[in-house]
């Protein structure tokens, strides 16, 4: 068994974590955190791993509550597909956040 | 704007893959740029010197390691902390001390260049220009 884990910079502000366990060039165990740097620290915004023996994605603008996942698909497959889909839409996550964050802060004034 | 976001996707599932088939190797932790314009502006050539000095004499501060390099503390500071924004360095406060440690390792990987690059060895003044 292999472990693999390095941060990805999209940009100075946006990153993704990958950590990925691997055993003959397959994917067993992964995982793609999101993160994006705002108000001075890196704040998750999504996230998509197998870590507890289901696929689930946490979109934490909405709840950092699991939702489970069902596919098929092999691991190698998904964990490309999500990878691509935060690559493309980074940017509208990191929007979701900060109206999320904005909103918080007008309702506690 | 739409080509570069495809550059990337590209880049970083040709990245992927080859991990996963074992044909790249990068180290664990590692920070991973594709970008070369923005692996020169991070990786300026006097902030991989403050890296290297770290790696090599093991400062004990922030001072330390303004004398080591022959800079301002200031100017030293402001490195240090756009280094660990972007997790490449640490900064533990020890009582009145900063003791700055490296954590990771800054690796630049472009599909158009083949090749992943190591921090040593590689300062940013000498990577291809993209095409």
């Amino acid at each position: 068994m292999k472990v693999k884990r390095y941060r990805r910079f999209m940009t100075s502000e946006d990153c993704v974590d990958v950590t990925l366990y691997l055993e003959h060039n397959t994917i067993f165990k992964f995982a793609l955190n999101y993160r994006a740097y705002m108000d001075g620290r890196w704040v998750e915004v999504f996230r998509v791993d197998n870590f507890h023996g289901y696929l689930h994605e946490q979109r934490f603008w909405i709840s950092p509550a699991p939702k489970r996942i069902e596919s098929f698909t092999p691991l190698n497959i998904i964990v490309e597909e999500y990878l691509r889909k935060i690559l493309l839409e980074f940017g509208r996550y990191r929007k979701y956040i900060q109206d999320e964050s904005r909103q918080g802060k007008d309702d506690q004034e | 704007m739409r080509a570069d976001k495809e550059k990337m996707i590209k880049n970083e599932i040709a990245l992927l893959r080859g991990i996963v088939n074992g044909t790249i190797d990068i180290p664990d932790n590692a920070v991973v740029i594709s970008d070369p314009e923005h692996y020169r502006t991070l990786m300026t050539p006097k902030r991989l010197e403050l890296i290297r000095i770290i790696q090599r004499r093991h400062p004990k501060s922030v001072n330390e390691l303004s004398r080591l390099s022959k800079r301002l503390k200031q100017a030293v500071t402001r490195d240090l902390k756009a280094l660990e924004k972007y997790d490449i360095v640490s900064l533990t406060k020890a009582g009145r001390k900063v003791i700055p440690k490296v954590k990771r390792k800054v690796i630049l990987f472009s599909l158009h260049l083949g090749v992943t690059q190591g921090l040593e060895g590689h300062p940013s003044s000498s990577l291809p220009e993209p095409a």
